[in-house]
């Protein structure tokens, strides 16, 4: 079934999406990028080109590059007065009145010039897809009238999409926030892009979004804020060396992407240095620029531009009859919105702490995907699958808990692990059911326990234990574990396991990370045991064995040192038990050593391979970590 | 004619079987929805560690550059100025190799200019034809078929456009 692309067609950058899989996901361009410029360029030799490469002859061909097109679209020559003034492109009236770009000495209609951008995104997505696609889901700014709606439509039309719907950006977001999901509601959003600034307050009711208001600065935008940081850039160098890099193209160039690097950065830490060796260069020599700017001195360059949104979101608030405490949700739109001070104004504004989590630049066009997947019927209810709140497994020795299924895996899953027990002829094993983060089972919520019993006497670590864990769609577990020798099995069912509040999921990853460092110790000590209990085993076990190839102060040695770890096997302190462990390891090589000995002398006597096995009885002495023993049984027994 | 009118009972076992199918098929298409968004996860997953990795592997690489650079300016501390100049040139030569290894290719910029590997800085009137490059202010490059960043240039606007106006 061929797919159904979600389109953002804004005004200085395109973004386009689709769902894989019923997850949205970005279409990256030819040129590797997740958005594409959205310019239209016509060269001397009557080349079309688009996005990125169109966006870089710019300079030399200002007349014929065709930018920030969306601000024309649907629009009367008589009403863009204001528009024409920053566009180095010629405007012109169309028969009906209606503006047109004049290239040349051929005049377009915007939407000609929009299906441009359209047409390269659907052959990006067509490239990425594999297939080609016809249908598309394009988003438009709340504000757009029924002129500049139409006109986006035909834009698609011109481009070969047959466009199923036009939301509206903000809904688009919203979509993109799974916020239709909820129960009525009101949401603003706040969209702070390259060049425009848009807010706008949605109301949600019985699933249907409806704009309340909305307001703007159609002039004010991530480019103003990087030439404010540019400008200071260009201030302080003059100060320092006396020279304006202004006059110098690629200079700015190079302050250009310093800026919007330092932005990027100041996004996480409180102070970047900007570095640019041979930023230029005077008769003295080259010139370095090296400047420190803080988070406080961006904010301080970019005050007056913030201030300039808060005129426009009080007055969508008002228009739609609410005060800040009337709003539910609010969603952050455009790259500007990463900045924290940006969300800091509007937390200031709000009063609510904005949602995240969704790329700002590419919340919109994830929105369209998922609108053209409703449309589609392939986002449907039956599907809609949950996840695992939190990661399920037993306890193994020690209290260590050993995870069977992740956390956040989708169900219905399924998982199995063979288990083995700790002792020589233990009877049964305890299979205790956990759910939780922390490594350690006391930390975690047990969900239930149950024992499988009739195990056939045999040595340690022999017997196989299938654990399987069973989860259907409904959160449903069941755990069961089979002895594969016998067959004989025992299950448990747990129900309402994943039926936890967000909360209380919340609260239980929280409580993981703040026993992290203890349940972290807690786990080493039982790994340390757990390895000494099974050294102390074998080696006990094979001294039993080959006692009488070795001579009486090896024996005496080796079990003192038994003693020795026996003796600190209880202690709390990893490693003691590791110092011991390992003293006793050294012993036991000479064990070892000394069979082989034997052994090879017993061979060359003979000649003739002995054959017995006792050669291999002493690979085990250590390792047998890997086996997740349950023993609790075992033990208290 | 029996079989074209079946009796209640037929109906209702019939329904019955036709329900317990549904619900057969309901739970396997649940599993492999699940299944799928499982794999999906994981290769999410293996993809970041996989980015990590290469990641590591560059920066190794580039370790011992960084050890000559700081070795020519500890040089230039001490010796005169064409050491550093020698020093600076071993260390480029020596960080370009790595770089070319990676897949790297300097983006030339001798002919005419393409706005797909090159980026126009600034446009001027000269001697040379229309659209010709006259000056390479950055050097762009290239990874693999992907252009990491566009050659910066200067290019000519010719000859008949040399009169702005006084």
């Amino acid at each position: 079934m061929a797919k159904t692309i979600g389109i953002d067609l804004g005004t200085t950058n395109s973004c386009v999406a689709v769902l894989e899989g019923g997850e949205p996901t970005v279409i990256p361009n030819a040129e590797g990028g997740r958005t594409t410029p959205s310019v239209v360029a016509f060269t001397k030799d009557g080349q079309r080109l688009v996005g990125a490469p169109a966006k870089r002859q710019s300079v030399t061909n200002p007349q014929n590059t065709v930018s920030s097109i969306k601000r024309f679209m649907g629009r009367k020559f008589s009403e863009v007065s204001e528009e024409m003034k920053i566009i180095p492109y010629e405007v012109v009236a169309g028969p009906n009145g209606d503006a047109r770009v004049k290239v040349g000495d051929k005049e377009y209609a915007p939407p000609e010039i929009s299906a441009m951008i359209l047409q390269k995104l659907k052959a990006d997505a067509e490239a990425y897809l594999g297939e080609s696609v016809t249908d598309a889901v394009v988003t438009v700014p709340a504000y757009f009238n029924n002129a500049q709606r139409e006109a986006t439509k035909d834009a698609g039309k011109i481009a070969g999409l047959n466009v199923l719907r036009i939301i509206n950006e903000p809904t688009a977001a919203s979509l993109a926030y799974g916020l239709d999901k909820e129960h009525d509601h009101t949401i603003l959003v706040f969209d702070l892009g390259g060049g425009t600034f848009d807010v706008s307050v949605l109301e949600l009711g019985e699933g249907v979004f409806e704009v309340k208001s909305t307001s703007g600065d159609n002039h004010l935008g991530g480019d103003n804020f990087d030439k404010a940081i540019v400008d200071w850039m260009v201030a302080e160098f003059k100060r320092e060396q006396g020279i304006d890099l202004a006059q110098d193209r690629m200079a700015l160039q190079r302050l250009y992407e310093a800026a919007e690097k330092a932005k990027i950065e100041l996004s996480s830490t409180m102070s970047t240095q900007i570095n640019l060796p041979f930023v230029t260069a005077t008769q003295e020599g080259p010139k370095h620029l090296d400047l420190q700017l803080t988070r406080a001195k961006l904010e301080e360059l970019c005050h007056d531009l913030l201030e300039r949104t808060v005129g426009p979101t009080k007055q969508a608030l008002k228009d739609a009859g609410l005060g800040p405490d009337g709003i539910d949700h609010v969603i952050l739109v455009g790259g500007m919105t990463r900045m924290p001070s940006v969300q800091e104004k509007v937390k200031e504004l709000i009063g609510k702490e904005p949602h995240k989590g969704v790329n700002p630049d590419e919340v919109v066009a994830v929105g369209a995907a998922i609108q053209a997947g409703v449309l589609k019927g392939e986002v449907k209810d039956i599907l809609l699958l949950d996840v695992t709140p939190l990661s399920l497994g037993i306890e193994t020795k020690g209290g260590v808990f050993t995870r069977l299924i992740e956390r956040n895996t989708t169900i219905p899953t399924k998982k199995s692990e063979s288990f083995t027990t700790a002792e020589d002829n233990q009877p049964s094993v305890e299979i205790h059911v956990l759910q939780g983060e922390s490594e350690m089972a006391t930390f975690n919520k047990t969900l239930g326990k149950f024992q499988l019993v009739g195990i056939p006497p045999a040595p340690r670590g022999l017997p196989q234990i299938e654990v399987a864990f069973d989860i259907d769609a409904n959160g449903i577990i069941n755990v069961s574990a089979k002895d594969l020798g016998t067959g004989n099995q025992q299950q448990v069912r747990i129900e309402g396991g994943s039926g936890l509040k967000q909360e209380e999921v919340e609260q239980m990853v929280r409580e993981a990370e703040a026993h992290a460092e203890e349940a972290r110790k807690l786990h080493e000590l039982a790994d340390a045991r757990n390895q000494a209990e099974s050294l102390v085993y074998s080696t006990e076990k094979s001294l039993k064995d080959h006692r009488d190839a070795l001579d009486a102060e090896t024996i005496a040695q080796i079990e003192s040192r038994l003693e020795e770890v026996k003796g600190v096997l209880d202690s709390s302190d990893a490693g003691e038990i590791r110092a011991k462990s390992d003293a006793l390891m050294e012993a036991s090589h000479k064990l070892a050593q000394a069979v082989y000995e034997k052994v090879q002398a017993q061979q060359t006597a003979s000649s003739a391979p002995s054959g017995d096995g006792t050669a291999g009885a002493e690979e085990e002495v250590v390792e047998d970590a890997e086996y997740e023993v349950i023993d609790e049984e075992a033990k208290q027994s | 004619m029996a079989d074209k009118h079946p009796t209640k009972a037929e109906l209702e076992q019939r329904l019955a079987e036709a329900e317990a199918q549904r619900d057969e098929y309901l739970d396997d298409l649940r599993r492999v929805a699940a299944d799928f968004e499982n794999y999906r996860k994981r290769a999410a997953r293996d993809q970041e560690s996989l980015v990590a990795r290469a990641h590591e592997r560059l920066v190794k690489e580039l370790l011992p550059v960084l050890d000559d650079l700081e070795r020519a300016l500890e040089a230039a501390a001490e010796h005169e100025e064409a050491k550093l100049e020698d020093g600076v040139r071993l260390v480029e030569r020596e960080l370009r190799a790595v770089l070319a290894r990676e897949g790297l290719v300097e983006i030339e910029a001798d002919g005419h200019f393409d706005p797909h590997v090159h980026e126009a800085l600034l446009s001027q009137p000269s001697e040379a034809e229309d659209g010709a490059i006259l000056q390479v202010l950055q050097k762009g490059y290239r990874l693999g078929d992907r252009v990491l960043r566009p050659a910066r240039v200067v290019i000519s606007q010719g000859m008949e456009e040399a009169e702005p106006a006084g």
